[in-house]
């Protein structure tokens, strides 16, 4: 383990940052760690904010942690404290009230923002990603008209939670389909007719041009020339890295602060981990905005920082909640992917995509509840290991996807 | 407390290494068949986002959450892996001809 006198400093107390402290110690490092986190708040996980929250204002924020749970093992956490610079030569952070922090290792874990919509009256539009976004996003989701732009999970996640309070709402997407970054055809197709089922409508292939305000209610012009009156409009195009303090201390950014597999930048005592973070996979880099993602570097990371030397490997997987079902999402699919498509008798619906060599390389379920997480999970394990499936078994909701293991070559 | 033996399922409900939910008197179960065919019972919602468990995966001795992936043992109720921090109560399980049961005190629904 690593010299425990060296101070180990995490910037950003989201899951990445707070939960890296949080295994640092559980792993018995028990040098000086510290955790600056921007926001006025404890540590809080982020994926309900555009889920049940929306529709249960009253529900109990979740937290990571308390203020407490971290002073009892010993994490200074600076509570609305910005980190503002960091001086690689020197190895110290600057704070936002001009004190400086000492470190022998760094995690970067700054997270991402959302992305502002680039057009004219785009600052019109309500983002969400923090807690103190979430009364405006409240107010929009209970005014009688919503117009959404950006059909991605979380547009979805709040066009589902609008419902629930009997909002009009409509959802302009620039793409020709939901989820296209996400999730194949048939799935994104199904879910957008769950949504059309309940009332939302789409203008899909459509571009957002101009917003106008016009005393409380705004006029959405479309690309298309469609105006669009509404009492609300909430942009959800996705999101940013917050790479500026690693930019500005020279250290490699493309999309992200670049890492290596083991979760080290440019320069090797700075670590980075979560949505802020470029990192190896499947022979390029790629920067994932999930929660699981942001958890599972979090372990690794830590381990590093504690004097490890190992490597993050994954298969992506994400969920989203909307109305009574959820849907979860394992691996990437690859360019001339054949689809296979099983459909069970509660009503659950699987999509597996098989590369040319008919490995399993993605999958993707449906259904009420979790009843779809089962069946992703055995899949999971089958596109870890690189398995080739048979695809007439695939389809038949009789073989459970763990039988299918048991009896798959690789 | 009294035993309160209450009957779940046949043996045959629960697949090898799988679990089903059970639901009785206001309160949901998980009801677990390892490998060596021995029968467990805890509580039927993961303890940190109150997920049905029975939905989650099972590995040798553990319970993986279908929505977090926090890991339990669930032959103690001892939780594994993050984010999960607090144990699953466990409840004693016989087995009688094909029949499962499971020992419920009576007071525990209204503990859930």
């Amino acid at each position: 383990m690593l010299n425990s006198a060296e101070p180990i400093v995490i910037i950003g107390a989201g899951e990445s940052g707070t939960r890296t402290a949080l295994t640092i110690r559980q792993l018995g490092w028990d040098g000086p760690l510290t955790l600056i986190g921007e926001e006025n708040t404890a540590p809080y996980e982020r994926p309900p904010l555009s889920k049940q929250r929306l529709s249960s204002p009253d529900s109990p924020v979740a937290t990571i942690t308390t203020a407490s749970e971290l002073h009892d093992r010993r994490i200074d956490f600076l509570q609305g404290r910005r980190a503002v610079g960091i001086d690689r030569t020197s190895q110290v952070v600057s704070l936002d009230n001009d004190s400086t922090l000492p470190y022998g290792q760094l995690l970067i874990a700054t997270g991402s923002r959302a992305r502002p919509l680039p057009i004219a009256g785009g600052d019109h539009a309500i983002t969400l990603r923090q807690i103190t976004d979430i009364e405006r996003v409240l107010e929009a989701v209970r005014t009688p008209r919503l117009c959404v732009i950006g059909a991605g999970l979380i547009g979805l996640e709040i066009a589902a939670q609008a419902w629930v309070h009997g909002t009009d709402v409509i959802v302009v997407e620039a793409a020709d389909e939901v989820l296209s970054r996400v999730a194949p055809p048939a799935m994104a197709s199904l879910i957008r007719h769950r949504h059309e089922r309940s009332g939302v409508s789409f203008v899909l292939g459509t571009q957002a041009h101009r917003i106008g305000r016009h005393n409380d209610q705004y006029i959405v012009t479309l690309s298309n020339g469609t105006a669009i009156e509404c009492d609300r409009v909430i942009a959800a195009i996705g999101s940013i890295p917050n790479c500026e303090l690693a930019t500005d201390a020279g250290l490699l950014v493309a999309n992200g602060i670049v890492v290596d597999d083991q979760l080290r930048s440019s320069d090797p005592l700075i670590l980075s981990a979560g949505d802020c973070c470029s990192f190896p996979a499947a022979g390029s880099h790629v920067r994932l905005e999930a929660w699981r993602n942001a958890h599972d570097q979090a372990n690794v990371a830590a381990q590093n920082l504690a004097g490890s030397h190992i490597s993050y490997v994954t298969v992506p997987w994400f969920w989203s909640d909307q109305y009574d079902f959820s849907v979860q999402v394992v691996g990437t699919p690859s360019a001339g992917a054949t689809d296979v498509e099983r459909h069970t008798h509660d009503s659950a619906t699987f999509v597996f995509s098989l590369d040319v060599d008919g490995v399993l390389v993605a999958a993707s379920g449906l259904g009420t509840g979790s009843s779809a997480a089962k069946t992703i999970r055995a899949a999971q394990m089958l596109i870890e290991d690189r398995c080739i499936v048979d695809p007439a078994a695939l389809a038949d909701p009789t073989v459970s996807l763990r039988a299918i293991r048991k009896t798959a070559t690789t | 407390m009294a035993d309160n033996w209450v009957r779940v399922c046949e043996t045959s409900d629960v697949d090898q290494e799988d679990v089903i939910r059970f639901d009785h008197a206001e309160s949901t179960y998980a009801i677990y068949r390892s490998l060596d065919d021995d029968f467990y019972a805890t509580e039927g919602l993961c303890t940190h986002e109150q997920v049905h468990l029975a939905d989650g995966f099972v590995m040798d001795n553990i319970i993986e959450c279908p929505k977090h992936n926090g890991r339990f043992d669930y032959t103690s109720g001892a939780a594994a892996a993050s984010p999960v921090c607090v144990n699953l109560q466990t409840y004693p399980v016989k087995i009688e001809g094909d029949a499962v049961y499971i020992n419920i005190p009576d007071d525990d629904a209204e503990l859930r």
